[in-house]
């Protein structure tokens, strides 16, 4: 145990920087023109969740069960297991909260009413997620090639689900939708921080503005 | 096992039989006091630089550094499992240059399963994509009773070329003294560099009493060594000792230690193999401007 706790984060972690977002400019490559076509839609379920919420929020549930599908099949086991072990014991973690996306989406939402600040806040982090993410590349002096896109990207991905997580009503509900995430975005954080220092902001920022979020807007167990 | 081109590339046997043809007139050689296996000064990790996955453009580039520290003469390129995709990495370079006869194989076993030693060291020869490795050591120390029984039986099976015990970050320096006292290892791998001389103390003479190899890990800190040292003046001396930069400097200070066999550091670039490989040529400090060196670098 003492042996363990002579061990740094950063003694963990055995790739670079600069493989880790090379990771992202492979699988944006590979799956053109996906990157461009995920965000529309999580767009389009969220502007049907302005005129039918449960219809709009059951599609949002059931791209976020296909998003973290396919990101834990392809970028988690296909490109980022192989550079850091630990990711293939979260692959399955990924395909788990798909199935939980997927149960949720059939379902549909339960009844009740959603508070106006949580759902503003729900589509201020999908918003963040969508169109905000993509563009930290630039501001990280990265090129869009190797942007991290919701729907393709973990990061990002786990963010516009905390947003879903606000759209829904219910502790389970919101819990099932929030606890993977909620997990991915710290370890992400994490990850960034000994990377790189200054990118651990965004995945930080988006574990604290949704846990507040989430804290605020649920309301007490009666 | 079937008989193919990649299972008849160098290995334990092809190094001690075939003694680096390439290198016969190398004077950065030292030598396995175990076995008299000659091997070049300063070799090639693999940690962090070679993990690069299945990127196609990471990979060639790192073949590059490959080629580039073959063609300076080569020797010992050390890797393990728990490096990620870093042995399939060096196996990919090495099948595009024909898999070279002066490379000095060293890889390590990793598993705290101590029945699972013998596959691991399966999958590592398939991912090097050869047949036997010149030196397997065991990584960190983990399972270390069962992972030895397996590499002497190896190595008595003519299997495998030599046996060693790696640590790093000064971490179980105590066990290790052990170890070197109880079996007839050929090699032990430790962290030594101008930072970090612990090693000094009592590891380092008792490898010498006993004509145990010396491997330095972490030579540069990780990169973090060069980077500290950016900017700094180079003592005088470094003018006889034909250095104009600190890593060649930090690698002749690791080097000059009478116990140490190789340095492995880890690059991601062609022009800093060439670089370290020039480090073992020309002047090693004595114990005097050793003395110098310690105590220029304490003043900075």
């Amino acid at each position: 145990m003492r042996e363990w706790l002579s061990y740094e984060l950063a003694d963990l972690l055995l790739f670079s920087e600069r493989v880790y977002w090379r990771l992202f400019t492979l699988e944006n490559a590979a799956l053109w023109p996906m990157p461009l076509l995920a965000p529309l839609a999580i767009l389009a379920a969220l502007a049907l969740h302005g005129r039918r919420p449960d219809g709009g929020l059951r599609l949002l549930f059931a791209l976020l069960a296909l998003s973290w599908l396919s990101i834990g099949s392809n970028f988690i086991m296909q490109r980022y297991a192989p550079i850091h072990w630990a990711m293939s014991y979260a692959g399955p973690v990924f395909f788990l909260q798909a199935i939980a996306f997927a149960v949720m989406a059939f379902a549909g939402p339960p009844r009740g009413k959603n508070p106006l600040p949580a759902i503003r806040a729900g589509y201020a982090l999908i918003l963040a997620g969508t169109l905000g993410y993509p563009l930290l590349s630039l501001l990280q002096s990265r090129t869009l090639a190797d942007a991290e896109i919701a729907g393709i990207a973990p990061d990002p991905t786990a963010l516009v689900s905390l947003g879903a997580a606000l759209l829904t009503t219910g502790h389970w509900h919101r819990l099932t939708a929030c606890a993977v995430p909620f997990l991915w975005l710290a370890q992400s954080t994490l990850t960034l921080y000994v990377l790189t220092g200054a990118a651990a902001f965004a995945p930080g920022l988006g574990l604290i503005a949704g846990g507040l979020a989430l804290f605020l807007t649920t309301s007490p167990r009666k | 096992m079937t008989l193919t081109r990649r299972t008849m590339i160098t290995g334990a046997t092809a190094a001690l039989t075939l003694p680096f043809p390439a290198l016969a007139a190398d004077t950065t050689l030292r030598q396995i006091p175990s076995t008299g296996a000659p091997v070049p000064a300063v070799g090639l990790g693999s940690w962090i630089t070679f993990n690069v996955g299945s990127d196609p453009v990471l990979l060639d580039a790192c073949a590059e550094v490959i080629a580039a520290f073959a063609e300076a003469g080569g020797g010992m390129i050390d890797s393990s499992p728990m490096y990620g995709s870093s042995q399939e990495t060096i196996g990919y370079g090495l099948e595009k240059l024909n898999y070279p006869n002066n490379i000095f194989a060293t890889d390590k076993v990793w598993t705290n399963d101590a029945g699972m030693g013998p596959d691991q060291i399966s999958q590592s020869r398939a991912a090097w994509g050869i047949g036997n490795f010149d030196l397997l050591q065991v990584h960190n120390l983990v399972e270390w009773e069962a992972h030895l029984d397996t590499l002497f039986g190896l190595k008595q099976d003519g299997q495998l070329g030599h046996v060693g015990l790696t640590t790093s970050h000064g971490r179980r320096h105590d066990l290790l003294e052990r170890l070197m006292r109880d079996y007839p290892v050929d090699t032990v791998q430790l962290t030594y560099n101008l930072a970090d001389r612990e090693a000094e103390d009592r590891l380092l003479p008792l490898a010498l009493e006993k004509g145990i190899a010396v491997i330095a890990n972490r030579p540069f800190r990780r990169g973090a060594l060069p980077q500290y040292l950016k900017g700094q003046p180079l003592p005088e001396l470094a003018t006889e000792l034909e250095t104009e930069s600190w890593p060649q400097l930090l690698l002749k200070f690791i080097l000059s230690h009478p116990a140490l066999t190789v340095a492995i550091p880890a690059t991601t670039q062609v022009a800093h193999v060439r670089e370290n490989k020039a480090a073992a040529q020309g002047p090693i400090p004595d114990e005097d401007m050793r003395r110098r060196i310690i105590a220029h670098f304490e003043n900075l």
